[in-house]
Formats: C-alpha cells, structure tokens, sequence
C-alpha cells in the first residue's frame, strides 16, 4: 500500500529532525489529528499513521489495466487427447527415469499418431514431470501441447521446451536475421523449394563471409540433389578453384564442392573421377565352380603404390581439396589410400556395382578384406575405409550394404558396427543380435541400435531368446543384467511376452542360489512397462507388428 | 470422492512422501485392493513378514496403516489415494473387509461422541473455575499492561529518531522486544515486532511503506486495547486474539455462545507458512448455503505434530464450523464433520468486480480495522501479465497484483485452464498481494 510521501520522509527523519506541523496533510487526516487534543508528539505521529493507514486503505481504489484486452479463447485445430489416455500417463509416473522416458515417449508417439493434444488439466503434470527429460522428449512434447500450450509458454518462459528452433519462412530471416537463423531459413528452403532456395543463394552469394559460405555448402551437401550442378560446377570453376596463396576455409569449401559434384552422375568430376578410377580396375580369372556360374573374370580395384599423374598431392588439393598428405593420426598405409578413403563417401555403392561389375556383397568383402586397405594401430585393426564406407551407408540408408559391411566393421571399430546395426530391418537385426548363447545382446549398447518405429516391437521368438538369456546370466553366471538394457528391451519385448516373463520369473525363484538376490526391480521394470504398451497398443493406427 | 493429483500432492506431509506413494500407486504392487461407497483399502507388501494393511476413511477424511512410518499420512495411504485418483477401477468395488468396516464404524461413533457437548459441569464447578480463571486473566492483564507501555515507549523512540536507521539496527533491537512482549504474555505483539524485524529491507520503497503500515496498525491495537473495557464483547475478544490471548480449542467449543455453522463447505485452497521453528497451516472455506467464510489453522513444529486431518482443496464437506469468537468471525473450527460432499448444493455468490471487492473489504475494515487473510468470491477475472508481474484483472479492466512469491506452475495452470476466458475465482487478499485459491469451472472447482 503505497503511503503519503510527505508523511513517509517525515517518519524516516524523525520527529527530532522535522516537526509533524511541517507536513501538509489531507483534510480528513488533519481533521483526524485535530480531534487527538493535546498529546505528545510522538504519540500524534503514530496515531496519524494508523489513520493513513485506513485512509488510503479504504480511499485508495484498484488501478485500471490499458493494455489490451482479449478475451477469445484460444481455438486448437486438433482434439484433445479422450480420458482413457490420462491413466495411462499418471501409470508412467512410478517408473524408473529411463524406463519412465521411453513409455512417456510412446505415449506421446500414441497422441501424435492420433492427432491428439494434451487435455488442458494434464499439461501442469506433463511439463513438470517432463522438465528434466531430453530434448527428443520436449520435441514431441512441442507436438501435443496444442495452441493454448504454445501461448501459455509464451508467457511462461521458465516453461519453455528445449525444441529445435522453429524454421522461420519469413524472408526477413534470410535479410536480417542471424547465422544460424540463415542457416535454418535455408536448409527449410533447400527441403521445400530447392531451385529457389539455390537461386536466392547465387543471388546473394558474393555478400556472404566465407565461414557462412562454407555453412551453407554443408547443408547442400548434405544431401546433394542433381539440380544442385550448376551451382556447384560454377564454384569449382571460379571461385574455389586452385589459388596458392588460399586460405584452409577455402580449401574446405572447395572440397565440400567437389563432393557435391561427386555424387552427381552428370557432373564433369564425376565422369572424369570415375575414368581416372576405371585405369585401376584389374582384372582377374576366377577358377572353378564359382567362375563357371559368375564368370571367368573378376574385377579389383588397386590403387598405385606410387604416386601418378592422379593420384598426386596436386591433383588431389587442386581438384578435391584433399590434404596434401595424410595426417599423422590417420591409420590409412598411404597418402594414396588416405585420399581415396576421402572419396569414398561420396560415391554411391552403385557406382562401384557397375565399375566392378560385381555383387555388392563381393565389393564389401573385397574392400574389407583386400590387403592394400589394411591397418594395424595399437589395439585396431581392420580395412582402413570400412569408416568411410558406412558413412556412405547410412547417407544412402541402404540397409543391403549394412547387412554385408557388418562383419568388416566388428573387427574395426565397435562403433560402426553399431552404426550399421541401425540400419538393420527388424528380422536382420534380432538375427543378428538376439541369438541365444549370445550374451552381447544384454549388453545397453547393442540394445540401443534397435531403432523400431512407435508401436513395433520384437517377434515373440526374440523375446523369448532375450528373456531365458537373461535367467541364465542370473542363475548360471549369477550377474545383475545391466539395468540400461532391461530398459531398452522393455520398450521392445512383444507384449504377449508378459505370460512367459511370469514364467520366467517363477524359474528364477526356483532356480536362484540363494546367495544371488532376486531381481524384482528389474522384473518389475519390464512388466510395468510392457503393460503400459499393451495398454497404448490400440491408440497406434499402423501398428507395425513384426512378423515372426 | 475423488480426489486429483494435486489436491493428493497437498495432503503429503512431505514432498519425498509424494513421491514415494507415486511409486506406490501401481495395481500391480499391491496384494489386494478394494473400495467401498465410504472407504478404500488394499494390502501391500513392505519390508516386515506381513503386508501393511492400509485403509482410507474417504467420507470423513482419515488414513490408517500399520507400516511403521511416522509421516501421516504415510506413503502407502498417499498411494492408494493416488490409485484411486488415476484408475478407479483399479480398485474394484466390493464388501467391506470385517477390519475395515470395524474401523469405519468405530469413526462414526467416535464423531457422533465428540460431536456432542461434553456433560455441563455442576454450578459449583463452573464457580471454581471461573473463580481461577479470573484471577488467571487478572494476573495476565498486569503483565500485558506492562508489556504494552514498553513497546509503545519503543514505538516512540523509533519515530522521534527516524525509521531511516531501522535495516541498520542489530538483530537484538528487534528480538529483545519481541522476548520481553512473550514474557508480557503477549505473544500476539512479539509477531509485529518480527514483523518489523524481517520487513524486505533490500526495496528500499516497499519496507518503508511496510514498516508505516505497521506501526500505523499497531499503534492503534495498542490504544484499542487499552480501552477495551469501553468496547462490545465481541471486539474485546478480536483484541485479545490480536495480543495473544489463545482460547483453547475445548473451551470456546464447550461455550454455548460460540458460532456455530451447519453447511455444505467448499475448501477453497491452503496454504502453509513457516513461521521461525512453527508451521502455520491455513484452509480457506466458504458455506454453500450460508455464504460464509472460515478459516481453519493448524499448527506444526518440531516436536508436534498437525492436530487437524488436512482437508482436501476443492473438496466439499458436510460440516459444522465453530468460530472463534470476534467482531467479525473468521478463524474456526470442524466441530462435526459429517461426510465429504459429491453434490454442489448451492452456486456460491460472487461479488461483481473489484470495485465490489474493495467496497466488501472497507466495510469489513470499519468492523475489524486488523482483519487479514480475507478470502473472497470475485466473479470474472483474468490473469494478465504486467511487466514483471501478474495480475487480476475484473472484466472492467480493474486490476490487482498477485502476491509476488505466487508459484509460476499456478499461474500455468490458471491460463491453461481458464484460456484467456474470463474467470470466477476465489482469493485471498494479502498484505503483499493477492493469492489464487481457485477456479470456478462449473460445474467443478479447480483448487489451485
């Protein structure tokens, strides 16, 4: 309550300072103080601060609001999500964190595929709980909050998602707006209008840094369209071309151009890069049973051991932008295979088919086997361009390449085996991993490259495998499954395991030493969530079951 | 009655108990489960040999376990409140259990007992012990007295020399005073005088205007009460209130003057305030039928525990209320609670806007010139931010600003529920502000 300030500055001096008489009161106070007769100073002073008290207490209205004023509800172009899904959600609540996020996860997968948005008497709950979860999270969170969930965060910031930031289409992104905002107006513009997003590029090209140059050539590169020629075959000839005195970032973008170019057939590079290649095809005769069915002849690629009038730090740098020489943390046995491990990527597995003239599976045996790609780095070895060959995999998403590179990357790097693993349809994948006797699938990692799509999961057959490979690394090797992987195989067991994990259970009471304790926490992990997938089971439209 | 997740979250004695039950609340762990029209019940395994066996009085508010915890209530009722919140058919409907319908009926007879006046004590009984309470009051009316010319001397002191020294004033300025007004038996006077202590003294403008208030609305306690023998009875007992005279639970509710109040009552919200080692609980109710306001308090410390089974906010209950005395009565007591309501018998009476509010509000000050803690019925409003603020806004752009300490996960629930529509609310006036109890969606109330 806002107080007289004549009054106040005189309290605050002090009666021994300023004398009451000095301050100008309103009328109906001094008419107060007038009724108080003869008392002491400072028992006046109090008494008129009761009364402006009750004074501006009673005189003192409530102020008027200007701003705007709307009283339209907000309107939602979806519905809300029906009751029957909110028990669900309140079912996740007692779960452990990591199992809790992957059925939370599920669930918001299960309004989304609905067309659902959460009821407004759940979204408190929802973005309390889900404050600490991650970002995959909060961006599918950002898809069922609905119009009013976006307005109530405008005005709640501490409520705000970690979401990507959103594309902004305005033009005025592009002309005004800051490097990564240029960046996603135009990888947006690349995804919807390409030949505009490029000519907008080619129009304000000259203006741009070098560093904002390079950003956008990332984002073309990063999935090459064959429209993008010109643009690219333009750059190569003028602006990036060779220049001795260049600086790095020209060389990058100059090599980010030339795999651009790479990955389109009609380009010059391409033609020229797959003649020059075509000179190290060799060719040789395949003896008995196999050459009489695939032919006599069967073609290698062997790069020079001495540098030619290709494979050379010039032609290299100045065409490609590669490195000079290979980095000394580089396994590669050369600077040659250094380079062409550079290429790789950006060559399709298709290209290959035809220079070889060869199955697939027989070019990933070769460049996984053949000695010239070979290394030995301290506690590694394998072919040095299976990595570059599964980057190319997974930008291809080619799940026949994944299937004959797996047994080359095991040996390479645990790493690009998982890589490849999630490249997998589900039948190569479980007959891969959930094999029994194999305890590496109990391992979080492997379990983690199971990328099924919401509502899959695995054949009851895997599910059982994984189940009694788990009893027995209890009862046998008398060891506590990792939680992470119990975690992980809750979100995929098929759900007509529950009657066999409670057969399962019942073994293990039998069974276990009694030194060993029981794992009831973990159990009861996988049964709570695998009755909550029953229970959102039905809200997927296409429930991808996969077939035993 | 069911109860939401929220109104649960309040009952919780603990944050981690909460949390604890949430991990409860799962059909699953849980041996048996059952509910009945008046009671819920189920068995759960814990770590002793045999399950905690929980049952839940749901008409009449009250919990009983036998695992070992000390929280109240435990974890397991707070479990089984959620189940039933979440799923109701987790918990299927049946025959009540012969302990669970043993218990629910001891509680009914129990309730019927207290509900009766204890037996009227004989006229030369009731002699004595008006005998010994007079002279009690006598001797503690010397004590007041004194304590009373000491603060007003240092009340004097302080506005002769200037409030501009007061946030450089050692603690002791502050704490000698208020120990010498307990021991003048004047409890009641040792909280302004902490009040003056812990003012936000880092705003510079708000302590100001804040100590004024106080002083202002102090010093005319002290002169009211020094005269309280020219004043009504029932304006005595406000003064006493206000010094610290504590009437005992017991003895107002055995006088047959005291107000009593039969009505369907709404709990429009809690709060609960800690006060240096004291826990202040504070319910807000209003009487479908008899627009009236109570307010219930309950207190917890260290070494006690809550005296009071915590309503449930949003709740509705069959009730008798008995008021403390005072010149406007406000502060009461369950005296009998029959049951907890399903039905809304009556729409509550708004008062029209803000101008209505304050109207409402000075007429009350004219009575109780200390009243705080007032709740009100406003109809149509809506939050709004201003700056750094939130307000209330009345549909004629009339506004007030919400207590700055107000949490922000209440303010998200009032946008998200009242989509920028206009709102009736029920709230609570403060001295910093106003606080939200909450919402009127009818047919339901959203408690906040």
């Amino acid at each position: 309550m806002k107080v007289l300030n004549p009054l106040r500055e005189l309290t605050l001096l002090g009666l021994s300072r300023k004398p009451l008489e000095s301050v100008q009161l309103p009328a109906p106070l001094q008419a107060g103080i007038d009724q108080l007769g003869t008392i002491a100073a400072e028992e006046k002073l109090l008494c008129v601060l009761g009364l402006q008290y009750y004074y501006m207490q009673a005189g003192m209205e409530p102020p008027t609001y200007k701003g705007s004023w709307n009283t339209s509800p907000i309107a939602e172009e979806k519905n809300f999500a029906p009751q029957e899904v909110v028990p669900i959600f309140h079912a996740l609540q007692p779960l452990e964190k990591k199992a809790q996020e992957a059925m939370l996860r599920l669930w918001l997968e299960a309004l989304i595929a609905n067309d659902w948005i959460v009821p407004p008497s759940l979204m408190k709950a929802l973005l309390q709980e889900t404050k600490t979860f991650s970002k995959g999270i909060q961006e599918k969170i950002a898809e069922v909050i609905g119009n009013r969930g976006r307005w109530v965060m405008e005005q709640l910031p501490q409520f705000r998602l970690r979401a990507p930031m959103q594309p902004n289409d305005s033009p005025s992104a592009w002309v005004e707006g800051k490097l990564s905002e240029r960046k996603v107006f135009l990888q947006h513009l690349l995804e919807k209008d390409r030949s505009k997003a490029l000519s907008l590029l080619a129009s304000d090209w000259s203006e741009l840094s070098i560093r904002e140059k390079r950003s956008h050539l990332e984002s073309i590169v990063e999935r090459v369209e064959p429209e993008d020629h010109d643009f690219l075959e333009h750059l190569h000839r003028t602006e990036f071309t060779y220049n001795q005195k260049e600086k790095k970032l020209q060389k990058a973008c100059r090599r980010l151009i030339s795999q651009g170019l790479l990955e389109i057939p009609h380009s010059d590079l391409h033609k020229k890069t797959l003649e020059r290649l075509s000179d190290y095809l060799e060719s040789h005769s395949r003896s008995g049973l196999v050459g009489k069915i695939r032919g006599r002849k069967k073609t290698e690629f062997i790069l020079p051991t001495q540098f030619d009038n290709f494979w050379n730090p010039e032609v290299m740098d100045q065409q490609y932008g590669f490195e000079a020489s290979k980095p000394s943390d580089q396994p590669h046995p050369t600077d040659i295979v250094y380079w062409f491990d550079a290429m790789l990527p950006a060559i399709p597995f298709s290209t290959w088919s035809q220079l070889m003239n060869r199955e697939l599976a027989e070019i990933m045996q070769f460049f996984g086997t053949h000695s010239q790609f070979q290394y030995i780095l301290e506690d590694r070895k394998g072919s040095c361009v299976v990595p570059a060959l599964v980057r190319r995999a997974q930008k291809e998403q080619n799940e026949a390449v994944a299937k004959h590179l797996l047994p080359y990357t095991i040996l390479n790097d645990l790493t690009f085996y998982h890589s490849l693993l999630k490249l997998l349809p589900l039948p190569e994948w479980e007959s891969e991993v959930i094999r029994p006797s194999n305890r590496f699938h109990l391992f979080p990692a492997r379990l983690s490259t199971c990328t099924l799509t919401a509502g899959a999961e695995w054949t009851q057959k895997a599910s059982k495998i994984f189940l009694d490979e788990f009893v027995k690394f209890h009862i046998q090797d008398q060891r506590s499954i990792h939680l992470e992987s119990l975690e992980s195989a809750a979100q995929f067991l098929h759900t007509d395991s529950l009657s066999y994990l409670e057969k399962v259970e019942q073994k293990l009471i039998k069974d276990l030493p009694e030194t060993a304790v029981f794992p009831e926490p973990s159990l009861a992990l996988v049964r709570d969530s695998l009755r909550i997938r029953r229970r959102l089971a039905p809200y997927f439209k296409t429930h991808t079951r996969a077939k035993e | 009655m069911n109860f939401t997740e929220d109104q649960i979250h309040k009952l919780a004695p603990k944050a981690s108990a909460f949390t604890a039950g949430k991990k409860l609340a799962n059909a699953n762990r849980w041996q048996s489960l059952g509910r009945s029209k008046r009671g819920l019940w189920g068995e759960i395994k814990g770590s002793g040999k045999n399950p905690y066996m929980v049952h839940i009085d749901i008409e009449n508010l009250a919990y009983k376990c036998t695992c070992p915890s000390r929280q109240f209530p435990c974890k397991h009722s707070l479990a089984l409140l959620l189940l039933q919140s979440q799923d109701e058919q987790a918990l299927p409907m049946q025959t009540e259990p012969s302990y669970v319908a043993e218990w629910l009926d001891k509680r009914r007879n129990r309730a019927e007992k207290v509900a009766q006046t204890s037996s009227p004590l004989s006229a030369e009984e009731s002699q004595e012990r008006y005998k010994a309470k007079h002279k009690r009051a006598t001797e503690r009316e010397v004590f007041i007295q004194s304590g009373i010319e000491d603060l007003q001397k240092w009340l004097k002191d302080m506005v002769r020399l200037g409030l501009l020294e007061l946030p450089h004033k050692p603690a002791s300025y502050f704490t000698d005073m208020a120990a010498k007004m307990v021991d003048a038996k004047a409890p009641g006077l040792a909280a302004w005088v902490k009040a003056l202590q812990h003012l936000p003294y880092q705003h510079t403008e708000k302590w100001q205007n804040e100590a004024l208030d106080i002083l202002g609305k102090l010093y005319v306690l002290l002169q009211a009460y020094q005269r309280k023998t020219e004043q009504p009875p029932e304006m005595q007992a406000t003064l006493k209130s206000l010094i610290g005279w504590n009437l005992h639970k017991k003895e107002f509710l055995s006088d047959s003057q005291t107000l009593l109040q039969k009505d369907t009552w709404l709990v429009l919200g809690s709060i609960q305030e800690e006060l240096e080692e004291l826990t202040v609980h504070k319910s807000w109710l209003y009487g479908l039928s008899s627009k009236r306001h109570g307010m219930l308090m309950d207190f917890e410390s260290k070494f006690a525990s809550r005296t009071e089974v915590p309503l449930v906010d949003g709740s509705l209950l069959d009730a008798e209320l008995a008021f403390y005395p005072g010149i406007l009565p406000h502060r009461a007591v369950v005296k009998k609670q029959r049951h907890m309501a399903t039905q809304n018998p009556d729409a509550p009476t708004f008062l029209p806007n803000w101008k209505g509010q304050h109207d409402s509000r000075t007429a009350l000050l004219k009575q109780n010139p200390w009243i705080s803690d007032q709740a009100y019925l406003l109809a149509k409003c809506k939050l709004l931010r201003l700056g750094d603020r939130w307000i209330l806004c009345d549909e004629e752009k009339r506004y007030k600003a919400l207590c700055p300490d107000f949490p922000a996960d209440k303010i998200l629930e009032m946008l998200m529920m009242g989509n920028n529509q206009l709102l009736d609310m029920a709230i609570v006036e403060r001295h910093n502000g106003i606080l939200p109890l909450g919402m009127f969606n009818p047919p339901a109330y959203i408690s906040l």
